[in-house]
């Protein structure tokens, strides 16, 4: 896989790193946040990789940055891949600006319409709310984030 | 049966189920939109009982987190419980023992017998098979016995720690283990004369849901549910853990049998399969557990989970679960994120039901196995 892996260096240069995810053998690929999108577009129909199944999608918070993850998978060519960008937390009752998935792996949506209310989230260019809703009522703020103040009603 | 919408010459209605609904399976609401009892368009809205359990993780030390990944799926648990431990322990680099991997891979079967089990249940009470239901839950109970045997609880079992599981095997436990699986053998024959050779339950089951390979991929459906329609996808055999490796078994996978693959009926034979498969395997496991340790360290409060991450990845009885854990080397996890099967086979569901008759719904939701404790976890 490490060798295939050039290929996104050769098309992408400096705007990705490529380290192994964890201790294990897979690997991570960390793109800038301006061109994380069109990365994960390639990936998705650059012929040796094929990305099909969009595995999970997965955000946490981490000195002040949101980290996006999306764990990749290829049926046809049988590799692995995670993709990773991050974004500044922005202010308490602020949105974050993250352009949507949905164009490239229908499946983000799942993902994306559960992520958006809990970290502050908005996802650009989705299609808005599809098939599945959530509600989550009224936290006051987004419960996902570390900033968020817990208040005796909603103490866990 | 589909009708055609023309001959009824009704106006169309809307209906809105639940969100706390005995014909659903869980807490949510559907808004439809009918024409006579055909529906046109459904629409979900879940999160109505969602249990925060990923902020209460970051809340909980290690040493208590494995409590709230039980409570993902409650029905089975001991897949969540799995994919923490294996996702902390690659973190941490713990070398499981190979005995404990094995009780590991017994319980887990044992658990998707009886989530399957519970899956038939569910299904006949839909399909007006009640006293089928009843058999069926008389022999879910002797899992639940066997489970109670070994660790003490019939749901909610945290019985996985950190490098292994929290008792070696119990006394009699193994001879319990081929007498129940001998037991249920004999029973899904009993099953399959009552239901799959029953007109009355291949009716309501036969062309109905139709899951098709496309939707497979856009939805990204997982588990049985995508087996039933030809995907042989399953981790246990794309990417083996905890002993899979050292067992051979089958991944079936739907034929139309009786209408089309990936209808309804294919979901409930696919998972009838599975139980013999998991049986087999059961009964093979328990007669090749190694000696050894069956914890590799004890864990105590103050534990501490060096800074990384992990992702692991189990099948559950639902289908393809996954746990991303991030430490940053403090006493609290700093984020513990799931990837449950239901999340992503719900969203099949509404596309599922444009077309059928009402009466086919709760049918069809059945048909799915869909967990809504994972989609509001």
């Amino acid at each position: 896989m490490r060798p295939l892996l050039n290929r996104i260096e050769a098309a992408f240069g400096a705007a990705v790193q490529i380290r192994n995810f964890g201790r294990s053998e897979k690997f991570v690929v960390e793109a800038e946040f301006a061109s994380a999108h069109e990365i994960a577009a390639w990936l998705r129909m650059e012929e040796n990789f094929r990305f099909d199944f969009l595995e999970a999608f997965t955000v946490y918070e981490a000195k002040n940055k949101l980290v996006l993850s999306y764990f990749l998978r290829s049926h046809s060519q049988n590799h692995q891949l995670v993709l990773r960008t991050s974004t500044p937390v922005p202010g308490a009752q602020e949105l974050a600006s993250v352009p949507s998935a949905v164009g490239i792996w229908p499946h983000a949506e799942a993902f994306e319409t559960e992520l958006a209310p809990l970290f502050g989230i908005e996802f650009t260019g989705s299609r808005g709310a599809g098939a599945v809703r959530k509600n989550f009522g009224s936290y006051g703020g987004f419960p996902l984030r570390k900033t968020f103040e817990w208040r005796e009603e909603i103490a866990p | 049966m589909i009708f055609s919408p023309e001959k009824l010459h009704t106006s169309v209605s809307k209906l809105s189920w639940g969100p706390s609904d005995p014909t659903l399976p869980g807490i949510f609401r559907i808004d439809m939109e009918a024409e006579g009892d055909l529906v046109r368009r459904a629409r979900f809205e879940t999160g109505y009982l969602h249990k925060g359990l990923e902020k209460s993780a970051e809340k909980r030390n290690w040493f208590t987190s494995i409590v709230p990944v039980d409570r993902v799926d409650s029905e089975s648990s001991l897949a969540a419980e799995l994919a923490f431990a294996m996702a902390v322990e690659e973190i941490c680099n713990i070398q499981v023992p190979r005995r404990a991997q094995t009780i590991r891979l017994i319980l887990a079967e044992l658990d998707r017998i009886g989530s399957h089990l519970g899956f038939l249940a569910r299904l006949a009470i839909v399909t007006g098979f009640e006293t089928v239901s009843h058999y069926i839950l008389r022999e879910r109970e002797l899992v639940l016995d066997l489970l109670e045997l070994m660790t003490g609880r019939r749901f909610n079992l945290g019985f996985f720690r950190l490098g292994g599981v929290a008792a070696d095997i119990t006394e009699g436990f193994i001879e319990r283990i081929h007498e129940t699986t001998r037991l249920i053998e004999i029973r899904l024959r009993e099953y399959h004369a009552l239901m799959i050779e029953n007109r009355a339950f291949v009716d309501r089951l036969a062309w109905q849901g139709v899951i098709s390979p496309e939707l497979i991929q856009i939805k990204a459906i997982t588990g049985p549910s995508a087996r039933a329609s030809g995907n042989r996808f399953d981790v246990r055999k794309v990417e083996p853990y905890s002993a899979y490796e050292q067992f051979d078994f089958r991944v079936p996978i739907g034929t139309g049998l009786r209408g089309t693959i990936g209808d309804g009926f294919d979901r409930v034979m696919v998972r009838l399969e599975e139980i013999r498969e998991s049986l087999l395997l059961l009964s093979h496991a328990v007669d090749a557990v190694p000696p050894g340790d069956f914890l590799a360290f004890r864990m105590m409060p103050d534990f501490t989970v060096p800074a990384g991450e992990a992702y692991a990845r189990v099948e559950s009885p639902r289908g393809l679960l996954a746990c991303h854990v991030v430490s940053d080397g403090g006493f609290h996890p700093t984020r513990v994120q799931w990837r449950t099967p239901s999340q992503s086979n719900i969203e099949a569901a509404p596309d599922l039901l444009a077309g059928v008759t009402l009466q086919d719904v709760p049918v069809i939701l059945a048909s799915l196995d869909l967990s809504l404790s994972e989609v509001d976890r």
